[in-house]
């Protein structure tokens, strides 16, 4: 990955100091090799989650790191997959899908809203039922609520339910006039989520709001408890026919 | 007030307007009829009002692209719409006005705008050409093919088509308009209804409904994202559709 990168920033310094040409510019197919620009489009990764015991607050480190350090464009995070006749090291379930679903939300915090890891994840796992920012929201309550005419877009994308094209949107009107409600609605924001966290201009939050103890119950949906039925109905997975011919586990 | 029609034309519509800016004509005194609506009501004819010096008349770029793609629209209301804007921005002051997403007319000229693009881009997905013979002189192929879009669509996706097909002589037909290529330039004629159009089925529709069947994977079919990838309302024209309902069965 080193290499990679390496050579990449060596790619880039070249092209700048070269002359300007002053042909048309060609397609990089039709360059010889030497000239062909490497490696365009950057350098992404992906990451297996699940198959061994690291921790979300490690994966998102070495995240920060690949993004930094190495330049990284994109990271991706998988879930894994257990297959029949595996390695005993590897575990035999897969993980919970949400947990793929809040690394990437919590990889899109770290790159395009200015959020720290330990910001995200301060103990070892993130939250599977709210998404990150809704979560560290309710840990730092003290922040809240943002005037919506008067905060610096670093504080207005940390506002849950407001997303970097909405509080672009937002910076764009509320040079020319103020932000009200109704403005959300046409902005197709959900109310709901965005309502105890701001002040805009005909609207201060209540004292139900953020003091409340059920201001987490409200805002999250909790998953629906899983009706387990009596008699289960033969399992249709590769696994379960295997298991079921051979006797082996 | 004053009645004007305007068929489909965009710049005609710009020419009008800025003529119409710069007497300083207030939106509310202009009707804007594109042609299609049973203007009972409103076919009251006056004289316009002459204004001594007309002034300059400035409107910013973006202004211009936005009603490039809002003049494709069916809307009946995007002329008077559009000239609202106009007058908005160049007489009434309100120099800013396309950045205040949350504004009626400014978010109505948006979602017509987003349509159009939508529409557009959906034309150059399901656009089926079939062959039609070789032309003797040029050697060039030459390909027939029938669409119906629901928006005046077919001047701005006709440019796409002569880029991606340039070699080819080929012809959209569609109720609305119709374009042609011959290698040389583009050309539009007016709409055709569906049984003058060409019904044939040239030899590669069996090679592409056999295709399109095999690399149908029946693992991966999600109905709501294929509907909305590929909306209902085209599979009429599409020689695939009719295969659609038996592979999802099978599934």
């Amino acid at each position: 990955m080193g290499g990679i990168r390496y050579k990449i920033e060596e790619d880039k310094d070249r092209s700048k100091t070269k002359s300007k040409q002053h042909a048309p510019p060609v397609p990089a197919k039709q360059l010889p090799q030497k000239l062909r620009p490497y490696s365009p489009a950057g350098q992404s990764t992906q990451m297996i989650i699940g198959a061994d015991d690291s921790n979300d607050q490690a994966i998102l480190t070495q995240s920060n790191r690949l993004y930094s350090s190495y330049q990284l464009r994109r990271v991706y995070y998988s879930a894994f997959s257990p297959i029949p006749d595996a390695s005993p090291i590897l575990p035999l379930k897969a993980p919970p899908l949400v947990r793929e679903h809040r690394l990437y939300q919590a990889d899109w915090l770290l790159r395009f809203y200015g959020y720290s890891v330990d910001e995200i994840v301060p103990h070892d796992a993130l939250d599977l039922e709210a998404d990150p920012k809704l979560a560290w929201a309710l840990r730092n309550r003290g922040s809240f609520p943002i005037d919506l005419n008067r905060a610096s877009k670093e504080w207005l994308v940390h506002v849950p339910g407001l997303g970097t094209r909405t509080v672009g949107r937002l910076l764009n009107i509320r040079r020319y006039t103020p932000i009200r409600l109704i403005d959300f609605q046409k902005l197709r924001v959900s109310l709901k989520k965005v309502l105890p966290f701001i002040i805009a201009d005909d609207h201060t939050p209540t004292r139900h709001g953020l003091d409340s103890d059920q201001l987490r119950a409200r805002m999250i949906t909790p998953p629906k408890p899983e009706q387990l039925e009596l008699f289960t109905p033969p399992a249709n997975d590769r696994l379960a026919k295997i298991s079921a011919v051979t006797g082996q586990l | 007030m004053q009645t004007i029609t305007i068929e489909r034309n965009f710049q005609i519509w710009r020419d009008v307007a800025r003529s119409h800016l710069q007497m300083g004509t207030s939106p509310d005194e202009l009707f804007w009829d594109d042609g299609t609506a049973e203007s009972g009501l409103f076919a009251i004819e006056t004289s316009p009002l002459l204004v001594a010096e007309p002034r300059e008349i400035r409107l910013p770029r973006d202004f211009v692209d936005l009603a490039k793609w809002v003049a494709g629209h069916v809307d009946q209301n995007r002329w008077s719409l559009l000239y609202r804007i106009a007058w908005r921005i160049a007489i009434n002051g309100e120099r800013h006005l396309l950045n205040l997403e949350t504004d009626n007319d400014v978010r109505r000229a948006n979602v017509l705008a987003k349509e159009i693009r939508r529409d557009r881009h959906k034309m150059t997905a399901f656009v089926r050409f079939r062959k039609t013979g070789i032309n003797p002189e040029n050697e060039r192929e030459q390909y027939v093919a029938w669409f119906e879009p629901d928006n005046f669509i077919v001047e701005l996706t006709a440019p796409f088509f002569k880029n991606r097909f340039t070699s080819m002589d080929w012809s959209i037909l569609t109720p609305d308009c119709c374009a042609h290529w011959d290698g040389k330039q583009l050309s539009f004629t007016p709409g055709i209804s569906k049984h003058e159009a060409p019904q044939t089925e040239d030899a590669l529709d069996n090679y592409w409904r056999s295709y399109y069947s095999h690399i149908f994977n029946p693992a991966r079919l999600k109905l709501n994202a294929m509907r909305a990838e590929m909306p209902v309302k085209y599979w009429k024209n599409l020689p695939e559709a009719p295969l659609i309902a038996e592979l999802t069965k099978k599934a």
